[in-house]
């Protein structure tokens, strides 16, 4: 593992305790994120393309993982640290919210209210459908399993 | 000057109301304790009360905001890394992503009809069950308001995690599958996090619905918006 590490690591002085290496090497790893997101951004306005730089580079980077051109734990541990504070990050916009005050005053119960119908029938509608689904998908699954060993 | 210092204060606010909320879900494993409740009621409660202007707030939070679009490209790792399951139950996870999105649009689209909510509040609704980063890319394509759809957002994934439980006993939904997607397609990261806490399975496979569910809707959004008009 130690020798599969990727070139990244070795920017990273090794005299250093465990904790801190992980801790500037996802560091690294999450500004790699950030310069990769703003190339995509830049691409996308430049061919005018329809889909917003982020999903293209989510794409793109599955890509890379796939062909295996970047190996997966020179961005796993950046990638979790971006995915598991994404909270942090609609902070700012939910909090702006403030600005349609008045709205919400008049308009919160019967929007609550309403979501929560809503919610209800995309939750059990959803797992409905799925459940019937994965039933019929398991067993042809099996079928197959059992043909192909039967051959 | 004081612009500034308001700033500061704004950006450092934002951070310890993080911080300190998440800090306080591993003490109290509360559900009113869950940071996505807490820290934007707390923040959001001292901006009101001090009277902090918006632009204030904004001066350098704005860069977390920022942060948003590298995170929608990390969510690149979790699919690679569950290819396998992908491969496993590729018919139930992709027909299970599209009945969730048209479901979420759907549902969202009768609140609209039935109620006689402003434009603003019920355009912004059309994105509610997709993960934020992805909602807010996708909300302008149906007149959303970013601010509002990121406030709506978030209520349907803590609307999500309060009422999964219940309906899914009423409603006899037993497999891990069945309840992993509907949590990710109707609650987003919400619904994962609590998916979760069920089980292991559930939780990545809410994620993956999740992340599917997100990126359908900014592909379709303009489809979609075509069509409900």
């Amino acid at each position: 593992m130690a020798a599969k590490q990727s070139s990244m690591a070795l920017m990273i002085p090794s005299n250093l305790s465990p904790k801190t290496q992980f801790h500037l090497q996802r560091m690294l790893q999450v500004a790699l994120f950030c310069a990769f997101a703003w190339a995509c951004q830049v691409i996308a306005t430049e061919i005018n393309s329809p889909l917003p730089g982020s999903v293209i580079g989510l794409g793109l980077l599955l890509a890379l993982l796939s062909l295996k051109w970047v190996p997966e734990q020179t961005v796993s541990s950046g990638a979790a640290w971006l995915i598991g504070d994404l909270l942090l990050f609609f902070i700012p916009p939910v909090v702006a919210v403030i600005k349609y005050q008045a709205l919400l005053k008049d308009f919160g119960l019967v929007l609550v209210s309403s979501m929560l119908v809503a919610s209800t029938i995309v939750l059990l509608g959803t797992a409905f459908t799925v459940d019937r689904l994965f039933k019929l998908e398991r067993k042809h699954r099996l079928k197959l399993q059992l043909t192909q060993g039967a051959n | 000057m004081s612009l500034s210092l308001w700033g500061g204060f704004c950006l450092a606010l934002t951070l310890m109301g993080y911080y300190s909320s998440k800090a306080l879900y591993r003490r109290q494993q509360k559900i009113w304790f869950a940071p996505i409740v807490i820290a934007p009621l707390m923040i959001l409660l001292v901006v009101v009360t001090l009277n902090i202007p918006l632009a204030d707030y904004f001066k350098y939070t704005h860069w977390l905001a920022a942060l948003l679009a590298p995170a929608t490209i990390a969510f690149a790792v979790p699919i690679y890394r569950e290819r396998a399951l992908i491969k496993q139950y590729p018919i139930t996870l992709s027909v299970g992503v599209m009945v969730g999105l048209l479901l979420g649009i759907g549902s969202s689209w009768l609140v609209g009809y039935f109620t006689t909510l402003p434009a603003e509040l019920s355009n912004s609704l059309m994105v509610r069950s997709v993960s934020t980063p992805f909602a807010l890319e996708a909300t302008s394509a149906f007149g959303g308001v970013p601010e509002l759809t990121a406030m709506l957002v978030l209520i349907t994934g803590v609307m999500g995690m309060l009422i999964c439980e219940p309906l899914f006993k009423v409603a006899k939904i037993r497999s891990s599958v069945a309840k992993g997607v509907a949590l990710g397609a109707s609650a987003h990261g919400v619904g994962a996090a609590k998916a979760s806490e069920i089980g292991r399975q559930e939780g990545v496979i809410a994620s993956l619905t999740m992340i599917f569910t997100g990126i359908a809707m900014v592909i379709m959004a303009p489809v979609f918006a075509y069509i409900v008009n």
